[in-house]
């Protein structure tokens, strides 16, 4: 039984300090202080990976000796048999103190190598320093064998063959978008409605698909037509996720089994030997069969991610913890008191730490763009139900309570506001905000429900039961609402945009001509001319990315094969087709657009400066724009100091804003996904900030080329709003969060001292009414004083449990790059009540 | 340094003796465990562990 312990009295020192860290460390009980020292972490520290993570090396030879043998089948009974001999065969652990299972490694400080995915990830692998396990020349020789097999047979090499080569070059060249086009590399919503309410385990499901095949086999031996030949695939699709189910199964039990070996040989403590077989139990029953309280829930839905991850990469964990688990919460701690609250928040707790341990081998572009953490594991709290009433819980608070204890940077939660969310609820949001989680951050559901069934039509229903695909667009996990695919190419440098539209589409980083010819800026006589050129541009950018996404979901059954995420999904245990398939799915695509702000201040900043005050010509600017500002200083300074900023409440660039959005918006109903939906466009940035920071050239808004664009989404640049915070969530106002585009990511920093006492928390709960009430969707906080951040870069291991908000994720501090930790540092601190 | 040197103990299966788990003690820098394989059940000679 856990007890929360009070080592030291010192509590209230380190209160008014506010450091926040050791202070958990001091609540948090032995078991949960033990098992977050226990970590490996896995996020790469400022790109590179921590001393001593290495590769799993059994993964890839068990997954490769086993598709090497079976040649001849599709790729989805392949891809089920390949994963179903990892599944039997990989070597599993369990920690001490540990009450849940389940990674996708060998060992806790190996890391998942994914070999069928993309050849140039594997090569990267390759000559990746420090993360081959000794001896490394022996660990190399089996990388390179690996790699020779799977050069040019990994799901990119397949699309890339078939790509258009002028898109396929544009988008190989960094410049303009990130990621690849392949669900070995996308993230899927799950279907929870299906899976997590109780009503089936794998059991039921295989029996679902037993039922299937018979009737389907049947069918193909009936009156002989066209109707009957799809049939065939149906059943293969049907048989491989059987075969997959039916390992994970076998895969839970293997658990068991260890924990029985371990409590009935070796383990002396009587307490612990009754965890043991607590757990053995509870991996007996589930994925099996359903959950029947908060440990095996809490345990079901693990399994279930790292199911998922043994098939494919994962970027992303959509998940909505309290509503699908606060039933049995409530069951095991309230109803029949099972457990008491701390026991729960033991379990909780470790579920955190279970999913920030999760990480698999990523190219060093993502790890650069995802400073500190291995994905964006972002958790929807809050929200309604399906009949529009209140979904929070106690499960809610104890998620909060937990991750305050347990101080991960990873999963980071989202709130759904909605205005009856009860003030318990609201004073916890707060109190993780004021120790510094930076999480969870707010949405506002309301809105966000109107913008799902807006763009994509999803019932109000199914809208209201949405949770983040990533780190910000809403998706139902539901039937035809979830996602399965959703890849991060489309992911766009919107700042090229501006960048190309001054330079005739020429990219002069690159060295090529990217976008289109829209004219030689130089030339541009008025504003509307230049803002005609950024249309033409912008269409461009969004059509070579879709064009190429859209291929890669296409293509998905045939190049990948999903086995086990099928399994999981009513709509493909249903139908037999590959859950990839654009059939049955209603499409909830969207474009990531990076460095989006840089477009309407540079705009701004040329309309202003050139046009209206006509203080220097457009040649002067390109001329100083090419040389990256050098020998331009006092020019520079003019179009950072004298050209209006977003974020200050100003229309002459709050309107420009305002005319992009709009010219997107309208765009985004033109092109469309494979199931003829709609692509609108979701600003935001993680650290794509720092990752292009080298590759976008100098732009008008006064940025040099190197130096960090903007935090992202429609954050004002660092420092340049001068107004105070509602003057910020004025200009953000101003934009409409339902229809101009998917979500809009604010990030805003507050000081710790002004949200100290009841007087702090009045006054961000004035702040969150007025974000509510000037309809904005989305809002996030980095509560951390510029004393504690540069105390941390001095000594970074004092002070290794401070967290950040990053971008549409938070980080640790000290994993970050020192230019992402300046720039966050340079983030404007923002004064309540003003 | 991850001390994984200690002893393997084979745990056959109850419906197939000559398959089973080998179970090692681990400690690295970080964390305790006890980590299992698959594998053939050892020769005669070598230790075995119901």
């Amino acid at each position: 039984m856990s007890e929360p312990v009070l080592k030291n009295k010192n509590i209230e020192n380190f209160e008014k300090k506010q450091e926040w860290w050791w202070i958990a460390e001091q609540k948090r009980s032995k078991k949960l202080d033990y098992l977050r020292k226990a970590v490996w972490k896995k996020g790469a520290l400022g790109g590179n990976y921590a001393p001593g993570i290495k590769v799993d090396m059994e993964y890839p030879k068990l997954f490769t000796d086993m598709w090497r043998f079976w040649k001849f089948d599709k790729p989805i009974i392949r891809r089920a048999k390949a994963v179903a001999h990892v599944l039997d065969n990989i070597s599993i652990f369990i920690t001490d103190h540990s009450q849940l299972v389940g990674y996708m490694g060998s060992l806790p400080h190996t890391i998942l190598w994914r070999v069928d995915g993309a050849s140039i990830v594997n090569e990267e692998l390759y000559n990746e320093p420090g993360v081959h396990a000794e001896p490394e020349n022996e660990s190399l020789r089996k990388v390179a064998e690996i790699n020779e097999y799977w050069a040019g047979q990994t799901a990119v090499d397949k699309v890339a063959r078939i790509l258009d080569p002028e898109d396929a070059v544009k988008f190989m060249s960094g410049a303009i978008g990130w990621g690849a086009p392949t669900s070995a590399y996308g993230y899927s919503t799950k279907d929870y409605e299906y899976l997590m309410t109780g009503k089936r385990g794998f059991l039921d499901i295989i029996d679902e698909i037993d039922k299937n095949i018979e009737k389907a086999e049947q069918e193909t031996i009936g009156t002989p037509g066209p109707d009957i030949l799809p049939i065939y695939d149906k059943i293969q699709n049907w048989e491989a996720m059987k075969m997959i189910l039916e390992a994970s199964i076998r895969y839970a039990n293997r658990y068991a089994r260890l924990a029985r070996i371990i409590a009935e040989n070796f383990e002396t403590d009587p307490k612990r030997r009754e965890e043991l077989l607590r757990m053995a139990k509870t991996c007996e029953q589930v994925p099996a069969r359903p959950p029947r309280n908060l440990q095996e829930s809490l345990q079901y839905d693990h399994f279930i991610q790292i199911l998922a991850r043994f098939e494919a990469h994962e970027g992303a964990w959509p998940a909505r913890p309290d509503y699908y688990h606060g039933p049995y919460y409530d069951k095991d701690v309230n109803i029949e008191k099972n457990i008491t609250e701390d026991e729960a928040l033991d379990l909780i707790g470790e579920f955190l730490i279970r999913t920030y341990e999760v990480g698999g081998f990523a190219p060093r572009w993502a790890r650069e763009g995802l400073q500190g953490i291995t994905g964006t594991w972002v958790w929807t709290l809050g929200g309604v139900k399906p009949d529009g009433s209140d979904a929070c819980n106690d499960m809610t608070i104890a998620l909060m309570k937990a991750a305050r204890l347990v101080r991960v940077s990873n999963p980071t939660f989202a709130f759904r506001w909605h205005p009856k969310v009860e003030d318990k609820v609201m004073r916890e949001i707060f109190e993780c905000n004021r120790q510094g989680l930076g999480y969870p951050n707010l949405r506002n559901d309301p809105i966000l429900i109107a913008n799902a069934m807006h763009w994509h039509g999803h019932p109000i229903e199914e809208a209201r039961l949405w949770v983040h695909q990533a780190c910000m667009s809403p998706c139902p996990p539901t039937k035809h609402g979830l996602q399965p695919m959703r890849m991060a190419s489309a992911t766009a440098n919107c700042a090229k945009i501006v960048e190309y539209a001054i330079h005739n589409g020429y990219d002069h980083v690159v060295n090529m001509q990217m976008g289109p010819k829209t004219g030689d800026a130089r030339n541009f006589t008025d504003f509307e001319q230049l803002f005609q050129a950024w249309v033409k541009q912008m269409e461009w950018l969004f059509n070579t990315l879709v064009r190429t996404v859209n291929l890669g979901r296409y293509k998905d059954p045939e190049f990948y094969g999903r086995p086990f995420l099928s399994g999981i999904s009513e709509r493909s245990v249903e139908s037999g087709l590959d859950v990839v398939s654009p059939v049955g799915d209603r499409g909830n695509c969207w474009i990531t657009a990076f460095t989006w702000v840089e477009n309407a201040d540079s705009l701004a900043a040329v309309k202003k400066i050139v046009f209206d005050d006509k203080k220097y010509t457009m040649n002067e600017l390109i001329d100083a724009l090419l040389v990256n500002w050098d020998g331009y200083e006092e020019m520079r300074l003019d179009f950072v100091n004298n050209a209006p900023k977003w974020g200050n409440d100003d229309d002459y660039i709050d309107d420009i804003m305002l005319r992009c959005l709009r010219e997107c918006a309208r765009h985004s109903k033109v092109i469309k996904c494979p199931s003829g939906n709609n692509w609108p466009i979701l600003p935001e940035n993680v650290s794509g900030n720092i990752h292009y920071a080298n590759i976008v050239g100098a732009l008008p808004n006064g940025r040099r080329r190197g130096d960090a664009l903007y935090d992202g989404g429609i954050s004002p640049g660092p420092g340049l709003d001068k107004k105070g915070p509602t003057a910020v969530l004025k200009s953000c106002g101003k934009i409409d969060h339902i229809t101009d585009g998917r979500a809009f990511l604010l990030n805003q920093r507050l000081s710790p001292t002004q949200l100290a006492g009841e007087n702090g928390y009045q006054l961000w709960r004035a702040y969150v009414q007025t974000w509510a009430d000037l309809g904005l969707d989305h809002v996030q906080f980095n509560v951390v004083s510029d004393e504690t951040l540069r105390s941390a870069q001095r000594d970074p291991e004092k002070y290794s449990e401070v967290i950040v908000r990053v971008a549409g994720y938070s980080a640790h501090f000290v994993d970050i790059s020192r230019k992402t930790q300046d720039n966050i540092i340079q983030r404007t601190v923002q004064g309540l009540g003003k | 340094m991850i001390d994984n040197k200690g002893e393997k103990h084979f745990f056959p299966h109850e419906n197939d003796p000559q398959k089973g788990d080998y179970v090692q003690r681990v400690v690295d820098p970080r964390q305790a465990y006890y980590c299992a394989k698959p594998g053939p059940a050892p020769k005669s000679d070598e230790k075995q562990k119901k």
